[in-house]
């Protein structure tokens, strides 16, 4: 055997262990400690926390809160999911570019950055209700709490998966069936439930499950928006680890664990049960369908406008705020001018600055973690297949699997004492268990795209590369990286501002010394600081453009290559 | 009997069809026939309300169908890729016809049954449509456009996606079905042997316009304009010194061409007493089977194709031949 080739032996075993090393560290013991935290007390097997789960009124309403909460978030997203659609590309409906434009408003901006900037226009004092309240002076001022207030986000800002996955679905329909259908007597309508539906069926199961699987880690919007009284499951394990009660926290977790593994087996089943291939060798693009009553056009056509308004108005309100003086902000009365104050400040202000930029170094530590696993991971699996790379492929999943909640409350239940895993070390209270943990969280994900882009490649380019006289290296270097390059990217790209804003994990990870910027977005309602809201403001519209960059370069990007 | 009258169909600033009038009689197999782009699948589309008329009047047995929606118009269509319902079984593709026109739940599986006798798909009415051959899915295609028995057929295209043999095989077979349901049936293709072999009457359509409408044999034999001859079928265009002969023996006004259909020219050692001869060498020769085809070339460079049947053709390239054509049977046409 050369010295060149011992190395690259050497060099390919040292990576694997480290990475290997990682997984077991951060996923697989995490996962355990959940099991043992609750089913075992001083070391000896017990259904104590069931016992607590029993007895707890509080704690067992926020499991019925979070299915109730999926339940109704299932129909309210479908219908408006669907009725977007239907107005941005089945019916020909005026306007319908901005509409869509107005639809695709949660793709830039969710999870904390959405529910601040909803609760800034729609809560008691927020300037839409209080405008509401002009109007209709019975309306509960406090409408936008609770379980009101978390389904209204929810309704909202969850159609992400219908226009993601249903949209796509249905713009690949073969019109030519719509055509067929009318020609063979078929209204438009009847032509849209028998022909069109039935055929996007697998993308509508698709969207349902995973919006349920949304609704039910859902933890900004209850957790900011939930009261004192409407507590979910993720919002009561933030709670309960407050309190030092891991083992409830640790059987919620695996509560949510099991609801969510069902709900992904049922997804597996539906998607397999259901797809339906177009017979067409050629297909039709579709073309959209004129409402020929008037009065249900117009209803139609009013509905879709009420609709965009309420997508559009937190944007519009929270960029025109964001540039009006303190002063408005803070009583939520329209600003008389607008500047760039609010901007300079928060950017030149190192107490401002300082959660931004830290939530940029942990995001790009953690997209970098990232990468460094998911790639040699994916070679791996496709080069060698056998057990081991079975099992790497399958601990790489586990996070998709698991909610982030669960393997969270196992990295705090095993790292917060000292852990030989980590060389003696506490992790929780320092910095690294925060990046640690969004880095698990952004895995499956990016080992999905990226075993795509490889599995894409032709495995004679490489042969090919062999035997003109490249090394293994050499040739993933010019052969292999130039094709899955592009995908990393836009997974970094997409990782990275997924994180910037983060807030499930932070939630349960920050520390005083470590708070990253979802921490501090949540943090207006709780400050004193008449500046906090305004620099809230900023942070989200900074996010806003940050998302809308990531997504139009991704997508252009892709598209060229 | 159905009439297109001053049909213009137009997307934008771009006209599709300029002025069409067809009249097409009950029970007749008509074909719009024409290259690709020529505006045949348009009017088809019109006619099956797809498609608004910038203005014209389509009307169908006495009824006007221009202000009628798609599915009010009561016409069968077949889809140039089927367009089958993929959510739905051979069986369901079928009846979704019948129950969008409400007919009775009891006579529903009678008459879905009656018509995959006719188009011998019985045995599939169960199956996937994903899980049929080309052939079949036509078949299914066609079953489900005539279950609800309507007066006029309309198809697309619809051997386009089938291998040679088949397309032979299933337009013997469309036109048997035709003919045994006396059902009105305007046909659309873009090959002109299959518009021959299938057709009552064809109208040839070039960029927009109808260039000419006939039975198969008017058109091939006494093309309107040099664009019908040379779509339909193979034709010699008689250059230089063919030409310049030409013009002094046959009556013919500047702007004309001379054509000939290659069967009708002979290439032979001598020149053939009675007809018209040229000098020439041969070119190249296919042999195709049941017929040569030989290229040859006149003194002045003009080439000519002949079709020779049998294969006792022993020429060799370069050896000197004689082209001769009678001249009736040159065509004088004008360019269109």
């Amino acid at each position: 055997m050369s010295v060149k080739k011992k190395l690259s032996i050497v060099r390919s075993v040292l990576m694997f262990a480290i990475i290997a090393w990682f997984l077991v560290t951060f996923i697989i013991v995490p996962v355990i400690s959940v099991f043992r935290t609750t089913f075992f007390t001083n070391g000896s097997f017990s259904f104590e926390a069931i016992q607590k789960l029993a007895a707890s009124d509080r704690v067992r309403r926020s499991l019925s809160n979070t299915y109730k909460m999926a339940f109704w978030t299932l129909i309210t997203v479908t219908i408006n999911g669907m009725f977007q659609i239907l107005v941005t590309e089945y019916f020909d409906i005026k306007g319908s570019k901005l509409l869509e434009l107005a639809f695709m408003t949660p793709l830039i901006y969710g999870g904390i950055s959405l529910v601040t900037g909803y609760n800034y226009i729609y809560s008691a004092n927020g300037y839409i209700t209080k405008l509401l309240l002009k109007v209709f002076p019975s309306l509960n001022p406090n409408w936008f709490t609770g379980f009101t207030g978390v389904l209204f986000v929810h309704s909202f800002a969850m159609t992400t998966h219908h226009i993601l996955f249903v949209k796509t679905a249905f713009r690949d329909i073969d019109y030519s069936t719509i055509e067929a259908a009318k020609s063979l007597g078929a209204s438009s309508m009847k032509a849209f439930f028998k022909v069109a539906l039935p055929v996007v069926k697998p993308a509508i199961f698709s969207a349902t499950i995973l919006l349920v699987l949304g609704a039910l880690n859902s933890f900004a919007a209850p957790s900011m928006l939930g009261g004192k009284n409407f507590y979910m499951i993720n919002s009561m394990i933030l709670t309960l680890n407050g309190l030092r009660s891991y083992d409830l926290s640790a059987l919620l977790s695996l509560i949510l664990a099991v609801s969510c593994i069902i709900l992904l087996l049922v997804m597996n089943w539906l998607e397999k049960k259901n797809a339906y291939l177009s017979v067409s060798k050629v297909t039709t693009r579709l073309r959209k369908t004129k409402i020929r009553n008037p009065a249900l056009n117009i209803l139609i056509h009013a509905l879709a406008y009420v609709l965009a308004l309420i997508y559009l108005l937190p944007v519009i309100f929270i960029v025109l705020f964001s540039l009006g003086d303190v002063q408005s902000i803070v009583t939520n009365t329209f600003p008389k001018s607008f500047s760039l104050g609010n901007y300079i400040r928060v950017f030149s202000t190192s107490a401002t600055l300082k959660p931004f930029l830290n939530s940029v170094k942990l995001s790009l530590l953690a997209v970098l973690m990232v990468m460094l696993i998911t790639i040699p991971s994916t070679l791996a699996i496709k080069k060698h297949p056998g057990m081991a790379t079975k099992i790497l492929e399958m601990t790489l999943l586990i996070p998709w699997i698991l909610p982030a909640t669960m393997l969270v409350v196992g990295m705090i239940t095993t790292y917060s004492e000292p852990n030989v895993l980590v060389f003696g070390q506490i992790l929780l209270g320092g910095f690294w268990l925060l990046p640690i943990a969004y880095t698990v969280s952004k895995i499956p994900s990016s080992m999905r795209l990226v075993r795509a882009s490889l599995y894409a490649i032709n495995d004679s380019h490489e042969e090919a590369a062999h035997s003109l006289g490249g090394g293994a290296f050499y040739t993933f270097r010019r052969v292999v990286w130039p094709v899955i390059l592009p995908t990393a990217i836009s997974v970094g790209a997409i990782s990275f501002n997924g994180l910037l804003s983060e807030y499930t994990i932070s939630a349960l990870l920050y520390n005083v010394n470590n708070i990253p910027l979802g921490i501090v977005l949540r943090s207006p309602e709780m400050s004193t600081d008449p500046n906090t809201e305004a620099n809230s403001l900023v942070y989200i519209v900074v996010l806003m453009i940050i998302s809308a960059i990531t997504l139009l370069a991704t997508q252009k990007y892709r598209n060229k290559e | 009997m159905i009439e297109l009258k001053d049909i213009v169909i137009k997307y934008g600033d771009f006209t599709a069809v300029h002025d069409l009038n067809i009249q097409i009689q009950e029970g007749e197999f008509f074909t719009f026939l024409g290259p690709s782009g020529c505006g045949k699948t348009t009017t088809l589309r019109a006619i099956a309300g797809f498609e608004k008329p910038a203005s014209g009047t389509i009307t169908a047995f006495g009824r006007d169908l221009s202000g009628l929606l798609p599915e009010e118009r009561g016409l069968g269509f077949v889809f140039q890729n089927y367009a089958l319902f993929p959510s739905m079984n051979v069986y369901e593709n079928i009846a979704f016809g019948l129950k969008a026109h409400k007919v009775p739940k009891k006579e529903i599986p009678e008459r879905v049954q009656r018509i995959a006798e006719k188009t011998g798909i019985t045995e599939h009415l169960k199956k996937k449509v994903n899980e049929l051959s080309g052939g079949q899915q036509q078949r299914i295609a066609i079953a489900r456009a005539l279950v609800v028995e309507p007066k006029i057929l309309l198809m697309d295209e619809p051997l386009s996606n089938l291998d040679a043999k088949l397309r032979v095989s299933t337009r013997e077979e469309i036109r048997r079905l035709q003919r045994s349901l006396g059902i009105t049936t305007i046909y659309v293709t873009h090959d002109q042997e299959e518009a021959m072999a299938i057709s009552d009457r064809i109208a040839v359509f070039n960029v927009g316009r109808l260039e000419q409408i006939g039975t198969p044999k008017e058109i091939y034999n006494r093309p309107a304009n040099a664009a019908v001859a040379r779509f339909i079928g193979d034709i010699n265009v008689l250059a230089g010194s063919m030409d310049q002969a030409l013009r002094e023996k046959l009556t013919c006004t500047p702007e004309d061409s001379f054509f000939i259909r290659p069967h009708k020219v002979t290439i032979s050692k001598e020149a053939v007493s009675g007809a018209v001869s040229f000098p020439a060498v041969i070119d190249s020769f296919e042999f195709l089977g049941a017929y040569t085809k030989i290229i040859a070339r006149t003194q002045d460079g003009a080439q000519v194709t002949s079709l020779m049947f049998g294969s006792e053709t022993d020429y060799e390239t370069g050896e000197a031949v004689s082209i001769s054509f009678r001249p009736e049977d040159v065509l004088v046409l004008k360019e269109a």
